[in-house]
């Protein structure tokens, strides 16, 4: 590959790029309490059991919300319509 | 439209949308905030935060998707706008990396060899984006031929 000034400026260019994408990914050595939705760890589903990594659903003031991780309770926003229903 | 204009359009009003959807409704644990508040702009960022809708009122596909979106939609446009009229093969990696990475990271989140979730409505964004640069330099493109 011939090195010009594209490759040159491509290179500078994609650097930044990446920089920027690595600010945008969470702090490992954060303990900040506050929703993470790129955690990979499984919630417990509450109602219906089960697991799931992702985002899940709740229940607030009879309106289902689909929130972030730690605060799922439900995992599809089915099962949170059968808890609201049946309460 | 020339260089300066495409560079404002298609990279530089984009990456200040999407960044100030990371400043305004993300969660502080991210790397970024650390840089901010090593540069002393901890104050600066607060104010914005403070005097904006809150993060709850904002749906999760703005504050989760669209800046994956619109990081693909920036560099494609910027490898776009450098290897206009070239017409070395190099140029194709080029403009194919900002896809390329978007969606790998994305589906090696789905393999569970990238960190993060996987979630579908951030890999509809990250094809869209992929796609949107080529059809508005090409339609551009067109449309300049037929204005000579």
């Amino acid at each position: 590959m011939t090195i010009t000034i594209k490759n040159i400026l491509s290179t500078i260019g994609l650097a930044c790029f990446l920089f920027l994408a690595v600010g945008s990914t969470e702090d490992s050595g954060s303990n900040s309490s506050s929703s993470k939705r790129s955690s990979t760890s499984k919630w417990n589903c509450g109602w219906c059991g089960g697991n799931i990594s992702g985002r899940g659903y709740n229940t607030i003031m009879r309106q289902i919300k689909q929130p972030a991780n730690e605060y799922s309770h439900y995992c599809s926003r089915s099962c949170a319509t059968s808890f609201l229903s049946a309460n | 439209m020339n260089k300066k204009s495409k560079t404002i359009t298609h990279i530089i009003i984009p990456m200040l949308i999407g960044g100030f959807i990371y400043i305004l409704f993300r969660e502080d644990n991210l790397l970024m905030f650390n840089w901010f508040n090593s540069l002393g702009m901890k104050n600066l960022i607060y104010f914005f935060q403070e005097h904006t809708l809150s993060k709850n009122l904002i749906p999760n596909w703005i504050k989760f998707s669209l800046p994956d979106g619109i990081w693909i939609y920036s560099l494609t446009s910027l490898m776009l706008i450098i290897w206009y009229k070239d017409s070395s093969k190099t140029k194709y990696i080029w403009l194919l990396i900002g896809p390329i990475l978007g969606i790998s990271a994305e589906l090696g989140q789905l393999i569970n060899i990238v960190p993060g979730t996987f979630d579908n409505t951030d890999l509809i964004f990250c094809l869209t984006a992929s796609i949107t640069p080529f059809i508005f330099f090409y339609h551009n493109n067109n449309f300049q031929k037929g204005e000579r």
